[in-house]
Protein backbone atom coordinates (compact mmCIF):
# COMPACT_ATOMS: atom_id res chain seq x y z
CA UNK A 1 0.00 0.00 0.00
CA UNK A 2 1.21 3.75 -1.05
CA UNK A 3 0.57 6.61 1.16
CA UNK A 4 0.46 9.71 -1.26
CA UNK A 5 -0.36 13.27 -0.38
CA UNK A 6 -2.30 15.51 -2.18
CA UNK A 7 -0.38 18.63 -3.87
CA UNK A 8 -0.97 22.19 -3.65
CA UNK A 9 -1.65 23.32 -7.20
CA UNK A 10 -0.05 26.37 -8.60
CA UNK A 11 -1.63 28.26 -11.34
CA UNK A 12 -0.26 29.67 -14.37
CA UNK A 13 -1.01 33.24 -14.99
CA UNK A 14 0.83 33.92 -17.84
CA UNK A 15 3.34 32.51 -20.23
CA UNK A 16 6.03 33.58 -22.81
CA UNK A 17 7.39 31.74 -25.05
CA UNK A 18 10.31 32.24 -28.13
CA UNK A 19 10.51 28.92 -30.37
CA UNK A 20 11.57 28.04 -34.07
CA UNK A 21 7.58 28.48 -34.54
CA UNK A 22 7.97 32.61 -33.52
CA UNK A 23 7.42 34.40 -30.51
CA UNK A 24 4.09 33.44 -28.40
CA UNK A 25 1.62 30.84 -28.04
CA UNK A 26 -0.15 32.00 -30.70
CA UNK A 27 2.57 30.88 -32.78
CA UNK A 28 3.00 27.45 -31.40
CA UNK A 29 -0.30 27.07 -32.14
CA UNK A 30 -0.19 27.49 -35.43
CA UNK A 31 2.93 25.41 -36.20
CA UNK A 32 1.35 22.96 -34.25
CA UNK A 33 -2.35 23.06 -36.26
CA UNK A 34 -0.64 23.22 -39.17
CA UNK A 35 2.80 23.01 -39.44
CA UNK A 36 6.08 25.37 -39.86
CA UNK A 37 6.57 26.67 -43.38
CA UNK A 38 10.05 28.01 -43.46
CA UNK A 39 12.44 27.29 -40.52
CA UNK A 40 15.21 29.93 -39.73
CA UNK A 41 18.53 28.64 -39.99
CA UNK A 42 20.93 29.13 -37.10
CA UNK A 43 23.46 32.44 -37.93
CA UNK A 44 25.44 32.69 -34.47
CA UNK A 45 28.16 31.07 -35.21
CA UNK A 46 31.13 32.14 -33.16
CA UNK A 47 34.67 32.89 -33.72
CA UNK A 48 36.83 30.48 -34.75
CA UNK A 49 35.17 27.91 -35.21
CA UNK A 50 36.22 25.89 -37.82
CA UNK A 51 33.90 23.13 -38.30
CA UNK A 52 30.28 24.45 -38.75
CA UNK A 53 27.34 22.74 -37.95
CA UNK A 54 26.84 18.68 -38.21
CA UNK A 55 24.70 17.83 -41.44
CA UNK A 56 20.76 17.53 -39.97
CA UNK A 57 18.11 20.07 -39.65
CA UNK A 58 18.96 23.08 -37.47
CA UNK A 59 15.63 25.20 -36.50
CA UNK A 60 16.99 28.13 -34.99
CA UNK A 61 14.29 31.25 -33.57
CA UNK A 62 13.28 33.36 -35.95
CA UNK A 63 14.04 37.26 -36.28
CA UNK A 64 13.71 37.88 -31.99
CA UNK A 65 13.09 41.71 -32.42
CA UNK A 66 15.83 42.67 -29.52
CA UNK A 67 15.36 46.03 -29.37
CA UNK A 68 11.38 45.89 -29.69
CA UNK A 69 11.51 44.14 -26.64
CA UNK A 70 13.97 44.62 -24.50
CA UNK A 71 15.34 48.19 -25.74
CA UNK A 72 18.56 49.12 -26.84
CA UNK A 73 20.69 49.28 -23.77
CA UNK A 74 22.78 47.16 -21.72
CA UNK A 75 22.84 44.07 -24.41
CA UNK A 76 26.08 44.86 -26.43
CA UNK A 77 27.35 41.67 -24.24
CA UNK A 78 24.42 39.66 -23.41
CA UNK A 79 24.30 36.22 -25.50
CA UNK A 80 21.69 34.63 -27.13
CA UNK A 81 21.36 31.99 -25.05
CA UNK A 82 20.35 35.07 -21.83
CA UNK A 83 18.51 36.56 -24.66
CA UNK A 84 16.09 33.88 -24.93
CA UNK A 85 14.91 33.83 -21.68
CA UNK A 86 14.72 37.44 -21.11
CA UNK A 87 12.21 37.72 -24.37
CA UNK A 88 10.26 35.20 -23.08
CA UNK A 89 10.05 36.48 -19.64
CA UNK A 90 9.23 39.68 -20.89
CA UNK A 91 6.56 38.17 -22.71
CA UNK A 92 5.33 36.75 -19.31
CA UNK A 93 5.64 39.49 -17.66
CA UNK A 94 3.82 41.60 -20.54
CA UNK A 95 0.86 39.59 -20.25
CA UNK A 96 0.36 38.88 -17.58
CA UNK A 97 -1.46 42.74 -17.63
CA UNK A 98 -1.23 44.81 -14.30
CA UNK A 99 2.22 45.22 -13.95
CA UNK A 100 4.48 43.95 -11.37
CA UNK A 101 4.36 46.73 -7.92
CA UNK A 102 8.08 46.82 -6.31
CA UNK A 103 6.80 45.15 -3.68
CA UNK A 104 5.48 42.26 -6.25
CA UNK A 105 8.77 42.34 -7.73
CA UNK A 106 10.40 41.67 -4.19
CA UNK A 107 8.41 38.55 -3.55
CA UNK A 108 8.98 37.11 -7.12
CA UNK A 109 11.69 34.75 -7.98
CA UNK A 110 13.39 32.85 -10.77
CA UNK A 111 13.74 29.22 -11.52
CA UNK A 112 14.70 27.76 -14.72
CA UNK A 113 15.67 24.81 -16.49
CA UNK A 114 19.04 24.48 -18.33
CA UNK A 115 22.00 22.22 -18.49
CA UNK A 116 25.04 24.19 -18.72
CA UNK A 117 23.79 27.42 -19.76
CA UNK A 118 25.19 28.84 -23.19
CA UNK A 119 28.00 26.55 -24.28
CA UNK A 120 28.76 29.11 -26.93
CA UNK A 121 29.96 31.83 -24.76
CA UNK A 122 31.55 29.07 -22.50
CA UNK A 123 33.61 27.93 -25.38
CA UNK A 124 34.35 31.55 -26.38
CA UNK A 125 35.95 32.51 -23.20
CA UNK A 126 37.52 29.48 -22.86
CA UNK A 127 39.24 29.67 -26.12
CA UNK A 128 40.16 33.09 -25.46
CA UNK A 129 42.24 32.26 -22.24
CA UNK A 130 44.54 29.90 -24.13
CA UNK A 131 44.67 32.05 -26.93
CA UNK A 132 44.71 35.58 -26.40
CA UNK A 133 48.38 37.19 -25.91
CA UNK A 134 47.41 38.69 -21.81
CA UNK A 135 45.15 38.18 -19.56
CA UNK A 136 43.33 41.54 -20.12
CA UNK A 137 42.58 40.88 -23.93
CA UNK A 138 39.98 37.97 -23.13
CA UNK A 139 37.40 40.31 -23.08
CA UNK A 140 35.92 40.52 -19.54
CA UNK A 141 32.47 41.99 -20.17
CA UNK A 142 31.73 38.27 -21.43
CA UNK A 143 33.10 36.72 -18.72
CA UNK A 144 29.56 36.76 -16.66
CA UNK A 145 27.94 34.52 -19.55
CA UNK A 146 29.84 31.68 -19.29
CA UNK A 147 28.30 30.77 -15.61
CA UNK A 148 25.20 28.36 -15.51
CA UNK A 149 22.87 30.68 -13.70
CA UNK A 150 23.67 33.87 -16.22
CA UNK A 151 20.55 33.85 -17.65
CA UNK A 152 18.46 34.10 -14.61
CA UNK A 153 20.19 36.50 -12.89
CA UNK A 154 19.76 38.86 -15.85
CA UNK A 155 16.46 38.34 -15.73
CA UNK A 156 16.39 39.15 -12.14
CA UNK A 157 18.62 42.29 -12.39
CA UNK A 158 16.77 43.68 -15.30
CA UNK A 159 13.18 43.25 -14.00
CA UNK A 160 14.30 44.01 -10.23
CA UNK A 161 12.58 40.61 -9.04
CA UNK A 162 14.50 39.80 -5.82
CA UNK A 163 13.50 36.63 -4.94
CA UNK A 164 14.77 33.03 -5.09
CA UNK A 165 16.95 32.88 -7.85
CA UNK A 166 17.34 28.99 -8.84
CA UNK A 167 19.08 26.91 -12.18
CA UNK A 168 17.79 23.49 -12.11
CA UNK A 169 20.25 21.37 -14.39
CA UNK A 170 18.63 17.40 -14.61
CA UNK A 171 18.85 16.94 -18.20
CA UNK A 172 15.93 16.07 -20.55
CA UNK A 173 13.37 16.40 -17.16
CA UNK A 174 14.97 19.12 -15.99
CA UNK A 175 11.88 20.98 -16.12
CA UNK A 176 9.77 18.87 -14.43
CA UNK A 177 12.99 19.36 -11.54
CA UNK A 178 12.25 22.86 -11.94
CA UNK A 179 8.24 23.04 -11.49
CA UNK A 180 9.20 20.62 -8.05
CA UNK A 181 11.22 23.25 -6.91
CA UNK A 182 8.73 25.97 -7.87
CA UNK A 183 6.18 24.06 -5.56
CA UNK A 184 8.26 24.15 -2.72
CA UNK A 185 9.66 27.13 -3.30
CA UNK A 186 6.09 28.65 -3.17
CA UNK A 187 4.92 26.36 -0.84
CA UNK A 188 7.54 27.09 2.02
CA UNK A 189 6.65 30.69 1.54
CA UNK A 190 9.85 31.80 0.11
CA UNK A 191 8.83 33.47 -2.66
CA UNK A 192 4.76 34.31 -3.72
CA UNK A 193 5.02 34.20 -7.36
CA UNK A 194 7.53 32.72 -9.93
CA UNK A 195 8.75 32.72 -13.20
CA UNK A 196 9.26 29.22 -14.24
CA UNK A 197 10.67 27.71 -17.38
CA UNK A 198 13.65 25.95 -19.31
CA UNK A 199 15.98 27.62 -21.98
CA UNK A 200 18.60 26.31 -24.32
CA UNK A 201 19.72 27.99 -27.52
CA UNK A 202 20.91 26.31 -30.46
CA UNK A 203 24.80 25.84 -31.04
CA UNK A 204 27.64 24.28 -33.54
CA UNK A 205 28.70 22.68 -30.05
CA UNK A 206 25.50 21.16 -28.91
CA UNK A 207 24.26 20.00 -32.58
CA UNK A 208 27.55 18.03 -33.04
CA UNK A 209 26.74 16.79 -29.46
CA UNK A 210 23.51 15.60 -30.16
CA UNK A 211 24.62 14.13 -33.86
CA UNK A 212 27.75 12.51 -32.51
CA UNK A 213 25.92 10.86 -29.80
CA UNK A 214 23.49 9.05 -31.92
CA UNK A 215 20.85 9.36 -29.01
CA UNK A 216 18.34 11.23 -31.72
CA UNK A 217 17.32 9.22 -34.93
CA UNK A 218 19.58 10.75 -37.84
CA UNK A 219 17.25 13.30 -39.26
CA UNK A 220 15.79 14.31 -36.07
CA UNK A 221 15.88 18.28 -36.01
CA UNK A 222 18.33 20.07 -33.13
CA UNK A 223 16.23 23.68 -32.03
CA UNK A 224 16.12 25.83 -29.19
CA UNK A 225 14.01 28.06 -27.48
CA UNK A 226 12.59 29.20 -23.99
CA UNK A 227 9.02 28.84 -22.94
CA UNK A 228 8.61 30.96 -19.22
CA UNK A 229 5.26 30.67 -17.06
CA UNK A 230 4.33 33.14 -14.10
CA UNK A 231 2.91 31.00 -11.53
CA UNK A 232 1.76 31.51 -7.98
CA UNK A 233 -0.42 29.17 -5.55
CA UNK A 234 -3.73 28.37 -7.33
CA UNK A 235 -5.85 29.26 -3.77
CA UNK A 236 -4.08 32.74 -3.58
CA UNK A 237 -4.40 33.74 -6.87
CA UNK A 238 -8.03 32.99 -6.89
CA UNK A 239 -8.47 34.64 -3.30
CA UNK A 240 -7.06 37.66 -5.38
CA UNK A 241 -9.17 37.41 -7.98
CA UNK A 242 -6.68 36.82 -10.60
CA UNK A 243 -7.62 34.06 -13.51
CA UNK A 244 -5.15 31.58 -14.54
CA UNK A 245 -4.62 29.62 -17.98
CA UNK A 246 -4.09 25.87 -16.15
CA UNK A 247 -3.22 24.56 -12.81
CA UNK A 248 0.25 22.54 -12.44
CA UNK A 249 -0.96 19.41 -10.36
CA UNK A 250 1.40 17.00 -8.99
CA UNK A 251 4.82 16.39 -10.27
CA UNK A 252 7.05 13.44 -10.13
CA UNK A 253 10.77 13.13 -11.11
CA UNK A 254 13.24 10.75 -10.36
CA UNK A 255 16.33 9.29 -11.30
CA UNK A 256 16.27 5.42 -12.68
CA UNK A 257 19.26 4.66 -13.88
CA UNK A 258 21.00 5.33 -17.52
CA UNK A 259 21.80 2.02 -18.67
CA UNK A 260 18.64 -0.71 -17.69
CA UNK A 261 15.98 0.54 -19.93
CA UNK A 262 13.26 -1.89 -18.06
CA UNK A 263 14.09 -0.44 -14.46
CA UNK A 264 13.65 3.61 -16.52
CA UNK A 265 10.18 2.19 -17.85
CA UNK A 266 9.39 1.46 -14.23
CA UNK A 267 10.61 4.54 -13.16
CA UNK A 268 8.82 6.44 -15.54
CA UNK A 269 5.03 4.46 -14.96
CA UNK A 270 5.94 5.02 -10.97
CA UNK A 271 5.98 9.14 -11.69
CA UNK A 272 2.90 8.98 -13.77
CA UNK A 273 0.52 7.09 -11.48
CA UNK A 274 1.74 8.90 -8.57
CA UNK A 275 1.43 12.15 -10.28
CA UNK A 276 -2.00 11.06 -11.37
CA UNK A 277 -3.24 9.62 -7.65
CA UNK A 278 -1.40 12.61 -5.75
CA UNK A 279 -3.33 15.28 -8.47
CA UNK A 280 -6.40 13.16 -7.71
CA UNK A 281 -6.76 12.81 -11.60
CA UNK A 282 -7.49 9.30 -12.72
CA UNK A 283 -6.29 7.64 -16.16
CA UNK A 284 -10.16 8.42 -17.71
CA UNK A 285 -9.61 12.15 -16.71
CA UNK A 286 -6.68 12.66 -19.05
CA UNK A 287 -7.28 14.54 -22.56
CA UNK A 288 -4.01 14.46 -23.61
CA UNK A 289 -0.19 13.39 -23.34
CA UNK A 290 2.73 15.78 -24.37
CA UNK A 291 5.25 13.47 -24.61
CA UNK A 292 8.86 14.87 -24.39
CA UNK A 293 11.15 11.83 -25.68
CA UNK A 294 9.89 12.43 -28.86
CA UNK A 295 13.17 11.39 -31.38
CA UNK A 296 14.99 10.22 -29.09
CA UNK A 297 16.27 5.87 -30.12
CA UNK A 298 14.68 3.54 -28.24
CA UNK A 299 13.16 6.31 -25.34
CA UNK A 300 10.51 7.51 -27.40
CA UNK A 301 9.04 3.80 -27.73
CA UNK A 302 9.32 3.80 -23.98
CA UNK A 303 8.03 6.62 -23.16
CA UNK A 304 5.02 6.22 -25.76
CA UNK A 305 4.42 2.42 -24.08
CA UNK A 306 4.34 3.41 -20.66
CA UNK A 307 2.06 6.22 -21.30
CA UNK A 308 -0.38 3.49 -23.44
CA UNK A 309 -0.20 0.94 -20.16
CA UNK A 310 -1.02 3.40 -17.70
CA UNK A 311 -4.02 4.79 -19.02
CA UNK A 312 -5.05 2.24 -21.04
CA UNK A 313 -6.90 3.60 -23.98
CA UNK A 314 -6.08 5.68 -27.16
CA UNK A 315 -5.29 9.15 -25.83
CA UNK A 316 -4.28 11.94 -28.18
CA UNK A 317 -0.42 12.45 -28.01
CA UNK A 318 1.12 15.97 -28.63
CA UNK A 319 4.96 15.87 -29.96
CA UNK A 320 6.34 19.36 -29.41
CA UNK A 321 9.66 18.40 -30.70
CA UNK A 322 8.40 17.38 -34.07
CA UNK A 323 7.43 21.10 -34.80
CA UNK A 324 10.53 22.76 -32.40
CA UNK A 325 13.49 20.18 -32.69
CA UNK A 326 15.13 18.60 -29.77
CA UNK A 327 15.20 21.33 -27.02
CA UNK A 328 16.95 19.50 -24.45
CA UNK A 329 16.45 21.19 -20.94
CA UNK A 330 13.87 23.49 -22.30
CA UNK A 331 11.67 20.26 -23.44
CA UNK A 332 9.35 20.25 -20.80
CA UNK A 333 8.27 23.78 -20.71
CA UNK A 334 7.58 23.90 -24.38
CA UNK A 335 5.90 20.80 -23.96
CA UNK A 336 3.74 22.43 -21.27
CA UNK A 337 3.45 25.14 -23.68
CA UNK A 338 2.13 23.33 -26.30
CA UNK A 339 -0.38 22.14 -24.17
CA UNK A 340 -1.51 25.56 -23.31
CA UNK A 341 -1.03 26.56 -26.96
CA UNK A 342 -3.58 23.44 -27.98
CA UNK A 343 -5.86 24.69 -25.52
CA UNK A 344 -6.48 27.82 -26.58
CA UNK A 345 -9.51 26.55 -28.41
CA UNK A 346 -12.05 26.06 -26.25
CA UNK A 347 -14.03 23.12 -24.96
CA UNK A 348 -17.02 21.75 -23.33
CA UNK A 349 -15.15 21.06 -20.07
CA UNK A 350 -11.86 21.37 -18.23
CA UNK A 351 -9.09 19.79 -19.87
CA UNK A 352 -6.42 17.73 -18.23
CA UNK A 353 -2.83 16.66 -19.61
CA UNK A 354 0.06 14.78 -18.78
CA UNK A 355 3.82 16.11 -19.28
CA UNK A 356 5.75 13.16 -19.31
CA UNK A 357 9.80 12.61 -19.71
CA UNK A 358 12.60 9.99 -19.64
CA UNK A 359 15.79 11.33 -20.63
CA UNK A 360 18.93 9.17 -21.56
CA UNK A 361 20.54 10.18 -18.46
CA UNK A 362 18.23 8.52 -16.42
CA UNK A 363 16.07 11.25 -15.32
CA UNK A 364 12.16 10.79 -15.90
CA UNK A 365 8.84 12.53 -14.41
CA UNK A 366 5.86 13.62 -15.47
CA UNK A 367 3.46 16.39 -14.80
CA UNK A 368 -0.16 16.65 -14.28
CA UNK A 369 -1.80 20.07 -15.76
CA UNK A 370 -5.46 21.03 -15.33
CA UNK A 371 -6.97 23.86 -17.43
CA UNK A 372 -8.74 26.54 -15.14
CA UNK A 373 -12.27 27.34 -16.33
CA UNK B 1 47.34 54.66 -40.33
CA UNK B 2 46.18 58.79 -40.24
CA UNK B 3 45.55 60.61 -37.56
CA UNK B 4 42.22 60.87 -38.89
CA UNK B 5 41.27 56.92 -39.64
CA UNK B 6 42.90 56.27 -35.85
CA UNK B 7 40.45 58.47 -34.17
CA UNK B 8 37.51 57.41 -36.51
CA UNK B 9 38.17 53.80 -35.05
CA UNK B 10 38.61 54.18 -31.67
CA UNK B 11 35.62 56.51 -31.83
CA UNK B 12 33.85 53.64 -33.30
CA UNK B 13 34.72 51.05 -30.63
CA UNK B 14 33.42 53.35 -27.49
CA UNK B 15 30.55 53.85 -29.35
CA UNK B 16 30.26 50.39 -29.69
CA UNK B 17 31.20 49.35 -26.25
CA UNK B 18 29.10 52.34 -24.62
CA UNK B 19 26.00 51.03 -27.19
CA UNK B 20 25.60 54.67 -28.62
CA UNK B 21 24.10 55.69 -31.69
CA UNK B 22 26.06 57.35 -34.39
CA UNK B 23 26.91 61.02 -33.12
CA UNK B 24 25.54 60.59 -29.66
CA UNK B 25 29.12 60.43 -28.51
CA UNK B 26 31.13 64.15 -28.17
CA UNK B 27 34.53 65.11 -27.79
CA UNK B 28 34.31 65.80 -23.99
CA UNK B 29 31.16 64.37 -22.72
CA UNK B 30 31.75 61.93 -19.85
CA UNK B 31 32.05 58.74 -20.09
CA UNK B 32 30.65 57.69 -16.46
CA UNK B 33 28.32 60.38 -16.01
CA UNK B 34 27.31 60.89 -19.43
CA UNK B 35 27.35 57.52 -20.85
CA UNK B 36 26.84 55.20 -17.94
CA UNK B 37 30.06 53.90 -18.53
CA UNK B 38 31.83 51.32 -15.81
CA UNK B 39 35.10 50.24 -15.03
CA UNK B 40 34.50 47.27 -17.42
CA UNK B 41 33.40 48.77 -19.93
CA UNK B 42 36.35 51.29 -19.62
CA UNK B 43 38.83 48.24 -19.50
CA UNK B 44 36.93 46.78 -22.25
CA UNK B 45 38.04 49.49 -24.37
CA UNK B 46 41.57 49.73 -23.54
CA UNK B 47 41.45 45.81 -24.65
CA UNK B 48 39.70 46.49 -27.48
CA UNK B 49 42.29 49.47 -28.70
CA UNK B 50 45.13 47.20 -28.23
CA UNK B 51 43.67 44.32 -29.83
CA UNK B 52 42.53 45.53 -32.76
CA UNK B 53 44.71 49.28 -33.25
CA UNK B 54 48.16 47.75 -31.83
CA UNK B 55 48.49 50.42 -29.31
CA UNK B 56 49.38 49.31 -25.67
CA UNK B 57 47.57 51.82 -23.04
CA UNK B 58 48.75 51.07 -19.64
CA UNK B 59 45.59 51.33 -17.60
CA UNK B 60 47.11 53.93 -15.22
CA UNK B 61 46.35 56.47 -17.79
CA UNK B 62 42.55 55.64 -17.25
CA UNK B 63 42.41 58.82 -15.11
CA UNK B 64 43.45 60.60 -18.22
CA UNK B 65 40.59 59.55 -20.28
CA UNK B 66 37.18 60.45 -19.33
CA UNK B 67 36.15 61.71 -22.48
CA UNK B 68 36.88 61.04 -26.02
CA UNK B 69 39.28 63.73 -26.49
CA UNK B 70 40.98 62.22 -23.15
CA UNK B 71 41.41 59.06 -25.55
CA UNK B 72 42.56 61.04 -28.28
CA UNK B 73 45.11 62.44 -26.44
CA UNK B 74 46.45 59.64 -24.70
CA UNK B 75 46.45 57.19 -27.67
CA UNK B 76 48.44 59.68 -29.77
CA UNK B 77 50.83 60.63 -27.29
CA UNK B 78 51.83 56.85 -27.05
CA UNK B 79 50.94 56.72 -30.73
CA UNK B 80 53.57 59.12 -31.70
CA UNK B 81 55.96 58.12 -28.98
CA UNK B 82 56.20 54.65 -30.90
CA UNK B 83 56.47 55.97 -34.31
CA UNK B 84 59.46 58.29 -33.46
CA UNK B 85 60.90 55.03 -31.97
CA UNK B 86 61.05 56.56 -28.34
Amino acid sequence: MTTTVAVRPLTITACGVVSPAGLGLGALEEALRSGVDDYTAPDNPFEGAVDGYPPRPLWAVPDLRVAEHLGRKGLRHIDRFTMLGLIACKLALDESGTALTDEDRADTGVVMATNTGSLVSMLEVGRDTLLQEKPYLVNPARFPNVVTNACTGQIAIRNSLTGVNVVVSGGQAAGLAAVRFARTAIGDERSRRLLVGGVEELSQVAAWGWHKSGALHEDAPVGEGSAVFLVEDAEAASTAGRSGLADLLACEVGYYGAGDSEWRARGLRSCVERALERSGVGADDVDVVSLGATNHRRLELLEDRVVQEVLDRPVPRVRVSEVLGELYSASVPLQIAAVLALWREPADHARTALVTSVGGDGNAGCLVVRECR
Amino acid sequence: MTLDVLQEKIRGIISQELELEDGELTADGHFIDEYDADSLSLITILARIEKELGIVVPQDELPNMPNLQGVFDVVGTINSRESQGV
